[in-house]
């Protein structure tokens, strides 16, 4: 029996740290996790992850490529699922790392040759290169999809997510990518910072641009797979850009950049989570949590940036007031 | 069927037809935003679309009680105006100074979630709304009917027609903003004329191919056309036509496999209309003739074996009596040994060389005039290279060795008479004279 | 002579990059280089074709008598600024820091000696006060002296600057010539695209005169002559255009 079922928001909150405490003194003891911690695990990762992401693909102007990975995605989980059902003969959705890693190095790899090509032999210019390809590659997906396997869901899956379905075998597979994210960004913080700002200084002292531009795809792809049972692949771009944009309004440094964006984030699925529950409970209103999730995260940017447009529009205000007193006191004197 | 009668029949002719109509006006706006360099646009636009339908969907349930004529146009309505909200809100992201790509990438995915979110409201409470709406999402050009064709027809006429108009101004403000702004064209207006044709443009697509494959019917008839042509209103026309061209095939491909002999399989159009397209672009960006990618290769390569060729030629031109054993020329290093052989075989065949015996080797009349020819270009340049271009002897004649073989008969024109018909070159070697060949 | 720097037939055909057509120099240790020539000549080409943005056709370029690629750490190179992102989040002291990177450790993180070499290039370019600005607030004099002092903080031994000078005020057009002279007087070489005519005779010892091919590398005073002068910026010989224009279609695969 789940313990938030019925809960309203404000008593979510009571049962999700009445929880946590249970489990830090028992030490994890016959704590199971129910589905909206489950939920809660995943979103938290999955921000992590897009946060570190998101601030490097932003800065080198790649989040277009970041969505066009996101659609040829789906070709790399249609092939890895035909290649399950024609090997294994399992079910769809049992996660299989393996299988799993061979998705996201085969579409980042394709996506990022066939792209380039465009570029470089062909003379294409940037956007039609990209758009290009990933269209062609997400149309040889949605082919593959209705001619093999006449799963109509898997598409709507991978688009739609569905959170609310989400096990254990998802809080691993999305903690693991949070790990490889976190290991990357402590290995590569320096190097992906002179490779987004200046690729020409980067090549002279001795980065290998080749390496590095491949690694940040097969990393995007990994998380965007990875994000596929959660949010969907299109809606992980909400994760990616919106924090950055809102961290962005706060700070200037880089690495308080990416934290600030995986808190804002992290705090935005907490609240959609609470918010999913308290519409079921109090309004009967079966909304997807996957895209409530996607919504808040993206809101958190205009309404960050509207905060602080009303903040700076009273401070000036209050300024204007306190010159004007002070002229008046001064021509009274 | 024969193919006529898919145009006739009731059941085909409404999603031909109007998929037909509507790949004419996204291919052609789609080549005026290849041309601006903004082909993606049309992406974020296009996903701005859904929840314009959803909510679309949901106002005319609430306020018109789901009559079919409201539920019919008002979605399309709701559905421009999100686009036209979503242009907006990058315009004033570009302005907060975000980059386009940033900006781009936030207002698609935003505006999808908010869609989705509504999506799975009425995946529980509105299941025929939410039916409908995936109609939207996925295209379903199968379930268009008459009314379709007219109204889409119309919708892609006024695309045709606005393109036609402001065709030349449109030209001016792609290539040269600064100067069509001087001669009164105003950007604003240039712009405003573009977001409408994409964002009606994008709204004709949806039904048929769905939000997220429109981007796709866009880009691709305009790379085939590129390829071909570089005239502008040409361009634009060739990519209309090759949109309608791979519309046609893609219904084609469907109804075939549809219909199949053995096996049926129901493929939605949109994709197979993409992959055809993409797969022809692909080949065009190889094969066009003017600037196909291997067939620049094969020029290449050919005049990398015309070099081999005037090479051996020159080198048989030094001792012009002797004969030479293939063993001797494969020790000179001129090419592999297979090259080697086949350029023989080509200058024996083009009557420069004569074969003496099985490997032997002998240069002809003909033969030693084309090689004094091109040392004639040789020395000319060496010449050219010291007199004019004050280069260093030791230098210039690695240089010659290249231009030889470069060197048209009106550049040798210009050579002799701006060196006043030389006879020696600097090193003191006599320049042949020019014989007819 | 011991050479800094020496390229030998050097080409570069590609369409959309101004031609460089058998271009061969030597200059020796400790000079002040002037590239110059007229639009399109080429002179931004040689600086890339030499750091290896750009790949050359043919030819080969040596740095201190060894490969472009082994005499690395001894080269600083500082390009136009067109491609720079002004909103980048990140501060002057950061970007002069990148100059450390040949030095840091495995992680590449940031150590106090670095820091402290870094600070000494902003004092020498009298921006010590604006070490934690964002770029994105500094004028095209400062932003331009954030970047030399990343070179400097390379400690390299030769320096290819592109239009150091262009659109910067002459307070920092007088610092940079300042500091191009003291490294001059150090050993150092450098070799700068310049693009005004007038001052060469008073900051540089040599140049090269550059149009899409030598016209002549050497002292000032036997190569900066009036004849010379015009010979680079005077109208394109024009059997040579032709050649050169027909080489590119040939070497591009396009038809002739």
């Amino acid at each position: 029996m789940n313990p938030y079922f019925g809960k309203d928001f404000l008593s979510f909150f009571f049962t999700l740290f009445s929880r946590v405490f249970e489990a830090f003194f028992k030490k994890g003891e016959g704590v199971e996790l129910v589905s909206d911690e489950i939920q809660i695990l995943v979103l938290m990762f999955t921000s992590i992850s897009c946060s570190i992401l998101g601030a490097f693909l932003i800065l080198k102007k790649k989040a277009m490529l970041a969505n066009s990975l996101s659609h040829t995605s789906l070709l790399g989980i249609v092939l890895s699922y035909l290649l399950m059902k024609g090997i294994f003969a399992q079910k769809m959705l049992t996660f299989n790392p393996a299988l799993f890693f061979l998705a996201s190095f085969f579409t980042a790899l394709l996506t990022i040759f066939l792209t380039n090509s465009c570029k470089k032999i062909f003379k294409l210019h940037e956007e039609a290169s990209v758009g290009l390809i990933f269209t062609f590659l997400f149309a040889l997906a949605l082919l593959l999809v209705s001619l093999f396997t006449k799963n109509v869901h898997l598409g709507v899956e991978a688009i739609m997510g569905n959170i609310d379905i989400a096990d254990s075998i998802d809080v691993k597979l999305s903690l693991m990518i949070a790990l490889i994210n976190l290991a990357a960004l402590f290995l590569f913080f320096n190097d992906y910072k002179i490779f987004c700002f200046d690729e020409t200084f980067a090549k002279i002292v001795g980065c290998s641009l080749v390496f590095l531009e491949y690694l940040l795809m097969i990393q995007t792809s990994m998380t965007a797979i990875g994000a596929f049972r959660s949010v969907g692949v299109f809606l992980f771009l909400v994760f990616l850009t919106a924090p950055y944009l809102a961290a962005r309004l706060l700070s200037s440094e880089l690495k308080k950049i990416i934290l600030y964006s995986a808190l804002i984030s992290f705090f935005s699925t907490i609240f959609s989570v609470a918010f999913a529950r308290h519409l079921l409970s109090v309004y009967d209103l079966a909304l997807s949590t996957g895209a409530l999730s996607a919504t808040c995260v993206g809101a958190s940017y205009p309404i960050l940036g509207s905060a602080l447009f009303i903040k700076k529009k009273i401070l000036r205000l209050s300024y204007k007031e306190k010159t004007k007193e002070k002229k008046k006191e001064e021509s009274f004197a | 069927m024969s193919f006529l009668e898919l145009f006739t029949d009731p059941l085909s002719r409404g999603p031909l037809i109007a998929t037909l109509f509507m790949s004419i006006s996204t291919a052609l706006v789609g080549a005026i935003a290849f041309i601006r360099k903004k082909s993606l646009v049309a992406e974020t636009l296009s996903h701005a679309t859904f929840p314009g339908v959803a909510f679309g969907l949901l106002a005319s349930f609430f306020f018109f009680s789901g009559n079919d004529l409201i539920l019919f146009y008002l979605p399309l309505l709701f559905a421009f105006g999100f686009a036209i909200l979503a242009q907006a809100l990058v315009e004033k992201m570009l302005k907060e100074k975000k980059s386009a790509d940033v900006s781009l990438c936030y207002i698609l995915s935003f505006l999808l979630a908010i869609g989705v979110l509504v999506a799975s409201y009425m995946q529980h409470s509105h299941v025929m709304l939410f039916k409908n709406l995936q109609i939207f999402f996925y295209g379903q050009a199968a379930t268009m009917h008459d009314t379709h064709i007219y109204i889409y027809g119309a919708l892609s006429l006024l695309v045709a027609l606005v393109a036609l108009i402001f065709q030349r101004a449109i030209k001016f403000s792609c290539f040269d903003p600064l100067f069509s702004s001087s001669v009164g064209i105003k950007s604003w207006i240039m712009k405003g004329t573009f977001s409408f044709l994409l964002t009606l443009s994008i709204v004709i697509g949806i039904r048929s191919v769905g939000v997220v494959l429109v981007t796709g019917m866009m880009i691709a008839p305009s790379v085939v056309a590129r390829a071909f042509t570089k005239k502008f209103s040409t361009f634009l026309l060739a990519s209309s036509l090759f949109g309608a061209l791979f519309a046609f095939l893609g219904y084609i491909v469907c109804y075939l496999l549809e219909n199949g002999a053995e096996s049926t399989y129901s493929v939605p159009i949109g994709p197979a209309i993409i992959v055809i397209s993409t797969l022809v672009a692909f080949i065009s960006l190889l094969f066009a003739p003017s600037n196909g990618a291997i067939i620049k290769q094969m020029r290449k390569w050919r005049f990398q074996k015309s070099c081999i060729l005037e090479n051996i030629l020159k080198f048989f031109w030094k001792t012009p009596c002797q004969s030479y054993h293939l063993i001797h020329l494969k020790k000179k290093q001129f090419a592999s040994f297979s090259i080697l052989l086949f350029a023989l075989f080509k200058l024996v065949k083009q009557g420069y060389l004569k074969k003496e015996g099985l490997f032997e080797y002998r240069l002809t009349e003909d033969g030693k005039k084309k090689a004094a020819y091109i040392v004639r270009l040789h020395r000319l340049w060496e010449l050219y290279l010291i007199e004019y271009l004050s280069s260093e002897v030791e230098k210039v004649h690695q240089s010659a060795e290249l231009i030889e073989h470069i060197i048209t008969p009106e550049i040798e024109d210009k050579l002799t008479k701006l060196l006043l018909n030389p006879k020696v070159d600097p090193h003191m070697q006599p320049i042949p004279i020019k014989e007819v060949l | 002579m011991e050479s800094s720097l020496k390229c030998d037939l050097l080409n570069v055909y590609y369409d959309d990059h101004p031609v460089l057509f058998d271009v061969s120099f030597e200059i020796p240790k400790g000079k002040l280089v002037a590239i110059i020539g007229p639009n399109g000549a080429g002179k931004s080409t040689l600086l890339k074709s030499i750091v290896g943005t750009i790949k050359p056709l043919s030819g080969t370029v040596e740095c201190f008598s060894l490969p472009f690629h082994k005499a690395k750490k001894k080269i600083a190179y500082v390009p136009q600024k067109e491609s720079i992102d002004w909103e980048f989040p990140i501060t002057v002291l950061e970007v002069v820091l990148m100059g450390r990177y040949h030095q840091l450790g495995l992680f590449k993180w940031v150590r106090k000696c670095d820091k402290e070499a870094a600070i000494e290039a902003l004092k020498l370019l009298e921006i010590e006060s604006l070490a934690n600005r964002q770029i994105g607030e500094l004028s095209g004099g400062q932003q331009q002296r954030v970047f030399i002092a990343r070179a400097l903080v390379q400690q390299a031994d030769l320096y290819l600057l592109d239009e150091p000078f262009a659109a910067v005020d002459a307070a920092t057009e007088a610092l940079l010539i300042d500091i191009f002279k003291k490294l001059k007087e150090k050993g150092k070489t450098l070799v700068i695209v310049h693009h005004d005519l007038y001052s060469v005779e008073s900051i540089f010892d040599w140049v090269i005169l550059l149009n899409n091919r030598l016209i002549g590398c050497g002292e000032k005073e036997k190569w900066f002559t009036p004849e010379k002068i015009s010979q680079t910026y005077g109208k394109k010989e024009e059997i040579f255009s032709d050649v050169i224009s027909q080489l590119k279609k040939t070497k591009s695969g396009l038809s002739l």
